[in-house]
């Protein structure tokens, strides 16, 4: 079957991370012939999203093997609660049909009590991300969603709040003009400041040096909110939960990061954010979906040995790459730097700092509210050597679980692995006691897992002109990075090509038979159909 | 339930490379057969509107976009399926004994609520060709152990029970969605458009 698998592309893409499927598609899009490749049998490498089983299967096989040299390290799993539910079953996890016809609303009142078992069941009803990361509403891969009519592809749900840590207890952050004019917490005169500040902000243009911001290249986003007048709370909102910052924050990178987010602010909802329905593994995919559309030839499950750069006799330069005993050709290779041979690589690494991520699995939100809540938390560092970390919590309504259970997922930048950055803020929302009677006003952990992960975010060039290399996910919030570096890949390959023009709509797609042509070319009949 | 809100079916096609799937569904919504398509455009999914016991259906229509060939669907493919079509060849038996791999394959990935009735229909396609291989009896007994699947022998080049095929498929499908509309507490999903395209709906565009 595999035999089948033609031997002669303008584009081999090995990799279904983000960027190598962004690229896959562009290509494909303006009509080279591509080929996509993904050494294992799922879409998204380290941008992928598993079911509770694959999850840990992906767990067993990074620590079975710990020789490869895998860009996830680290891995530590734990359970808070039992293996088997101790008590009979009684109602709800036996039949999920029958469960599903009785009133929820009853079923609610009384707290289900999970065990392993119960996760183990209803292992597919699980989503859960490898690099979670939101979309700017008006932000780069919004946009090119849209304009590439990829979105069509895709479902979202909006963040419906951001939240911060304030005085030692979990606060909301005031995003829109309404929800600043209606909070408590910022009295009017600081309302007034406020105002003034952002307005400044979002006038901010980076060509223009001649403005509010420029004796403030060498200073800190703190020292100019303060030179502003905003009290610490007001600095505290902006700082750690608008901009994402420290104290170190550069201010014109914290005046950027605020602008990005109050740009964002009043297209979708009530943040300036959205979530991909069953997480970010989806997008990669619904890339790859344009790619196949356009004509892209899609393998998974097959991983490259080697590649070699071939010089043909008129002096054309091949990239020739082995796989299973098979030699596929091609003039540009694009390859995801998780699935990147060795040989392909400079000798000298790249110097980056890791990334430290954890995601646990409660029993209910971090504050409750009245519908279910999708939360962009910002901490500010605890300690002096910290950075600062963004949490994720996401419910049933994204797909990423179970009813009755949120996924919240922790990101920060590594200090000195990721239970010890970041389980001191994961004490601080959640009860790790286990006991998932005992009453509590925080939610119960029911699981665990912390990792590290390589960053390779930063751009790598490869030995060959002829091979691109694709960065991996970065520690940043949004696929800004991603989508800028798939473009730049792009216009190596196609110099001068548009990037992912607008696909038509199914409609608009015009047939043969609707168009004057010349006699029909004889085909077999067991071809006839599915058009590649 | 009983709403006359506009119902949207997402129906998916699946089976081997080659048995006809994207011209069934080119046959039932553009009333064209092509033996060839636009080299440059694939399939992706058609959409039409049906009228079922005097409710309108829209039935949105994915293709496989030739993902299936060397066994590389994503299951965001799967996501959200209110029926799945499952094509053979009548002249291949091999497309056919692919059927129940196909079938096992959609309930892993798209693990709908209640599998077990699920609302699946196969077509055995390509009626017109002389070459037949695989019985009408045989494809019978296979869909009848299935939990009785519903069964039609199809002809997308000539347009035989193509009609009547994709009728059921709605009218099954909707069953399906009538109950699954029971359950659905999370409406509010976004779907991105040009339409708000920087449009300042209610001048909360920025805090200021």
């Amino acid at each position: 079957m595999d035999d089948d698998l033609p031997t002669d592309f303008e584009v081999i893409v090995v990799g279904t991370g983000m960027v190598e499927s962004i690229v896959a598609a562009a290509c494909s899009r303006i009509g080279k012939n591509v080929l996509h490749l993904d050494s294992s049998d799922h879409y998204g490498g380290l941008w992928a999203s598993y079911n509770f089983d694959g999850l840990q299967k992906f767990i067993k096989e990074v620590n079975a093997d710990p020789k490869r040299q895998w860009p996830v390290y680290n891995l530590s799993e734990k359970w808070y609660i039992e293996k088997e539910s101790s008590e009979p079953e009684q109602n709800e996890d036996k039949k999920e049909g029958d469960e599903n016809k009785t009133d929820d609303s009853k079923a609610e009142t009384q707290k289900k009590i999970w065990s392993q078992a119960n996760f183990t069941a209803e292992y597919r009803k699980f989503n859960i991300d490898m690099t979670p990361k939101l979309l700017f509403s008006r932000g780069p891969l919004v946009e090119l969603l849209i304009s590439s009519n990829i979105a069509r592809y895709a479902e979202f749900r909006c963040v419906t709040r951001v939240l911060t840590w304030l005085n030692d207890r979990l606060a909301p952050v005031p995003c829109s003009r309404a929800d600043v004019f209606a909070t408590e917490a910022v009295s009017i005169v600081e309302k007034r400041m406020l105002m003034k500040m952002l307005t400044s902000i979002v006038g901010y243009n980076e060509e223009e040096m001649n403005n509010e911001f420029k004796d403030w290249n060498d200073k800190t986003f703190k020292e100019y909110l303060t030179h502003k007048g905003l009290t610490p709370n007001l600095i505290h909102y902006v700082l750690y939960a608008i901009a994402g910052g420290t104290d170190k924050m550069p201010c014109l990178e914290g005046v950027k990061e605020c602008k990005k987010f109050l740009m964002s602010l009043g297209r979708y909802g009530n943040t300036p954010f959205l979530w991909p329905m069953y997480g970010s593994g989806e997008l990669p995919q619904c890339f790859c979906r344009l790619c196949a559309v356009f004509g892209g030839v899609y393998c998974l499950n097959r991983p490259i040995d080697k590649v070699e750069i071939k010089t043909l006799d008129e002096g054309k330069r091949v990239v020739a790459i082995q796989s299973k005993s098979k030699t596929l050709n091609c003039n540009n290779l694009v390859v995801g730097i998780d699935e990147c041979p060795k040989e392909m690589l400079p000798t000298e690494p790249v110097e980056t700092s890791d990334i430290s991520k954890a995601v646990f699995i409660t029993n209910g939100t971090i504050m409750p509210s009245e519908k279910e809540p999708l939360t962009l938390l910002r901490f500010p560092p605890l300690t002096e050597e910290g950075h600062a970390v963004t949490v994720l919590e996401v419910g049933p309504a994204t797909g990423s679980c179970p009813k009755g259970l949120f996924v919240v997922y922790f990101i920060t930048k590594m200090v000195k692995d990721a239970e010890s950055d970041l389980q001191q803020y994961a004490a601080r929302i959640f009860d790790f006691s286990g006991d998932q009677t005992a009453e509590s006003d925080k939610p119960k952990c029911l699981y665990s897992l912390y990792y590290n992960v390589k960053d390779t975010s930063v751009p790598v060039q490869s030995v060959a002109s002829e091979v691109h290399v694709c960065a991996g996910p970065d520690v940043g919030l949004d696929f800004d990075r991603a989508v800028e570096q798939a473009e730049q890949v792009f216009k190596k390959i196609c110099p001068g090509e548009e990037f992912l023009p607008r696909a038509p709509d199914p409609e608009e797609i015009v047939f043969e038979d609707d168009v004057t042509h010349g006699p029909e070319f004889a085909r077999h009949d067991d071809e006839e159909g599915d058009a590649q | 339930m009983s709403s006359r809100k506009k119902v949207l079916l997402k129906v998916i096609i699946l089976g081997d490379s080659g048995v006809g799937k994207t011209s069934l569904m080119n046959q039932f919504v553009n009333k064209k057969f092509s033996n060839q398509y636009k080299a440059t455009i694939g399939a992706d999914f058609l959409t039409k509107e049906v009228i079922v016991d005097d409710r309108i259906v829209t039935m949105q229509i994915w293709d496989t976009a030739g993902q299936e060939r060397f066994q590389s669907l994503g299951v965001a493919f799967y996501r959200g399926a209110d029926c799945c079509v499952l094509v053979f060849d009548v002249t291949a038996p091999n497309t056919f004994k692919s059927l129940e791999s196909w079938r096992d394959e959609f309930l892993i990935q798209a693990s709908p609520r209640d599998p077990e009735n699920f609302p699946f229909v196969i077509l055995g396609n390509k009626v017109d060709l002389e070459n037949r291989a695989v019985s009408a009896k045989r494809a019978q007994q296979w869909c009848q152990s299935k939990n009785d699947i519903p069964y039609y022998e199809t002809s997308a080049k000539e347009a035989v029970n193509v009609e009547l095929a994709f009728q059921t498929i709605a009218r099954n499908a909707l069953a399906q969605e009538t109950e699954a509309e029971l359950y659905n507490d999370f409406p509010d999903h976004i779907k991105l458009n040009a339409n708000d395209n920087g449009r300042n709906k209610d001048g909360d565009n920025c805090a200021c």
